[in-house]
């Protein structure tokens, strides 16, 4: 796993910050956009290592659409896209890549829950390198 | 007393016959001319009529005829001088019970008299019999066709499966709820309906013996939410342990699933919102609590600040939601008051100072003179206010402006409040009613909001009749305008 930058998308900008210092802190370099429609745009330009994605942005379901956008790129399929959300099970929201079906439509390689917890971020990123 | 009527052209019947039909008790009419004979039984109810085969004026089978068209309850028998095969056959079939050769004797008579009299008997009997049963079908047919009528306008879908699959009935409902175009009783029905009901359906077709249990599935007939229905299947039972079909109740539950969903729509969006200024301020608190993240002192203060704002907006978000929750049964408690609204805004307005002059907007009220009052809970319409203040200074510029004008007519009661703002851009316009809408831009960043107020705004404002408009020009400003309904004596 050789990770150096990773792309952060997420609305809200307290999160921004903290992830971005959390990250930084752990030796990466971190390019971050508020929007999903600004954070395909800083994809195609940095072309990231990893990319973190909220899920509700401007729309319900701009995280995924962003994942797809992503992973539809010849660079996207080669890198890990983690969606990074507060609307987990718990809340209603009830998607997981636990089944086929779900794994078909949803393209992230990772779903996690905030706030951030790095460990777990990096053991998503590895374990996509390791495939 | 049984009557017997005798048409014959000689002097018909011996005396000693005569008197002994007299002691058995039969009351005897005579007479020798046929279309007098025919008038006799007609208009009288003679048990029995005795006929002579050839009549002066008439075939005596002429007059047996006219008499069993319209008498046929009437035992007839005709006489003979002659007897002959093809008469006796004939009169037979013109509904004469027998056939009696001259010359008559007392025995044959009354032998012949019993017989009739039972000929007599069971034709009446059968007679009823027609009557009683074709009353009874027209029962039927009436009970059916009522049957046909109640189910045809109930809403619920009814269908009705004999134990073969075959379809026995079904109402208009159930067309319409299984998205069918028709059905015809008789046809196996089971290829013709959705996968979920075949299924369902099946288990009870398949059993081994009745059951009173009922199944209940939901499933969706056109997609999109455009027609969800609710099936329950059931037996119809032949006897204690056998049945003889199933009978297929569906019903239409697409809105109330709608419902349902918005419902649940609503409270993961809450969720969410409760969740994420929390996740923030943890997310602070542990940044500050890492020692491999190195913060000034002055990026401390700032996250304490900025956490603090959270918490707060959390609070808010409470607040509002609450207020939501409580609005619907609300409306049932009202404290009304006859109030004078320019009032509630000069009040409410103060309330701001401190916000404005931090931004230095200025207020500036223009409110005509002799406004009509309004019957308003105080609180609520405070609320209406001060939410829309609240939002023209925090979407204004630095040393901007807010503008309210209050105006009156007959119906309405006219409350406008300008902003210099940032403004609304077209594509958030049909959101911003929307529960939990926030406009995310570089200008809105910073403002702090719960995505409620305007939400509650126009709840409280629809929920006495009035209306609410906005226009907005994206870098202009934004106009709210409110119509009340004025209070009238």
């Amino acid at each position: 796993m050789n990770i150096k930058k990773i792309l952060l998308v997420d609305d809200d900008f307290d999160l921004i910050e903290q992830n971005k210092l959390i990250l930084e802190s752990k030796g990466f370099e971190v390019v971050t956009a508020e929007s999903a429609e600004k954070g395909f745009r800083l994809f195609e330009k940095e072309l990231p290592d990893a990319c973190v994605v909220d899920l509700i942005m401007e729309h319900h379901d701009s995280g995924f659409i962003l994942c797809y956008k992503i992973k539809k790129t010849a660079h996207g399929k080669k890198i890990p896209v983690i969606i990074l959300t507060s609307a987990a099970y718990e809340t209603g929201y009830k998607f997981s890549t636990s089944t086929e079906e779900e794994k078909s439509w949803i393209k992230s390689d990772g779903i996690l829950n905030k706030p951030i917890v790095v460990e777990e971020l990096i053991s998503k990123f590895e374990s996509f390198y390791n495939k | 007393m049984a009557s017997i009527l005798i048409i014959d052209n000689e002097h018909p019947i011996r005396k000693d016959i005569y008197d002994y039909l007299k002691r058995d008790g039969y009351s005897i009419t005579t007479t020798m001319n046929g279309a007098e004979g025919i008038q006799l039984a007609i208009s009288n109810d003679f048990e029995f009529v005795m006929i002579e085969q050839e009549l002066s004026d008439y075939n005596g089978l002429k007059v047996l005829q006219s008499i069993t068209r319209v008498k046929p309850e009437t035992a007839c028998f005709i006489i003979a001088n002659q007897p002959s095969f093809e008469i006796a056959v004939e009169s037979a079939n013109l509904g004469a019970c027998s056939y009696i050769p001259k010359p008559l004797s007392y025995e044959g008579l009354s032998f012949q008299l019993s017989k009739g009299a039972k000929h007599r008997q069971l034709f009446i009997e059968a007679r009823n019999l027609r009557k009683e049963r074709y009353n009874n079908l027209l029962e039927l047919s009436r009970e059916k066709s009522m049957f046909k009528t109640v189910l045809n306008s109930i809403n619920g879908g009814v269908l009705v499966i004999n134990s073969k699959g075959e379809l026995v009935y079904f109402n208009n409902a159930s067309l319409v709820n299984l998205n069918l175009e028709n059905l015809e009783p008789g046809e196996q029905i089971l290829t013709k309906l959705p996968k979920q009901i075949i299924k369902q359906v099946s288990e009870y077709l398949l059993a081994n013996k009745y059951t009173s249990k009922v199944s209940e599935i939901e499933l969706e007939i056109i997609p999109h939410n455009k027609l969800y229905i609710q099936s329950v299947c059931s037996h119809i039972p032949r006897s204690t342990d056998n049945f003889s079909g199933v009978v297929l109740v569906t019903r239409n539950i697409t809105q109330k699933r709608e419902i349902e969903q918005v419902k649940s729509q609503f409270v993961s969006m809450v969720a969410h919102e409760l969740k994420s200024p929390l996740v923030a301020v943890e997310g602070f608190l542990q940044i500050m609590q890492n020692p491999e993240i190195k913060l000034t002192e002055e990026k401390k203060d700032d996250f304490i600040k900025r956490s603090s704002e959270r918490v707060k907006s959390l609070f808010q978000l409470v607040n509002d939601l609450l207020d939501i929750s409580r609005m619907d049964k609300k409306e049932k408690y009202r404290e009304l008051e006859v109030l004078n609204f320019s009032e509630i805004v000069q009040s409410t307005v103060s309330l701001f100072e401190l916000e404005c002059k931090s931004k230095n907007i200025s207020v500036k009220i223009d409110a005509e003179e002799n406004l009509p009052m309004i019957k308003v809970e105080r609180v609520e319409i405070s609320r209406v206010v001060s939410n829309l203040i609240s939002n023209a200074i925090k979407y204004n510029k630095n040393d901007g402006e807010i503008v309210i004008s209050l105006s009156g007519n007959e119906n309405y009661l006219n409350f406008t409040i300008s902003d210099s703002g940032i403004g609304i851009k077209e594509a958030d316009k049909p959101k911003v009613f929307q529960e939990f809408f926030r406009a995310l831009n570089k200008q809105t960043r910073n403002v702090s909001g719960t995505g409620l107020g305007l939400t509650i705004v126009k709840r409280i404002v629809e929920s006495y009749h009035g209306k609410i408009q906005f226009e907005s020009e994206y870098g202009i400003g934004s106009k709210f305008l409110i119509k009340l309904p004025i209070f009238k004596n």
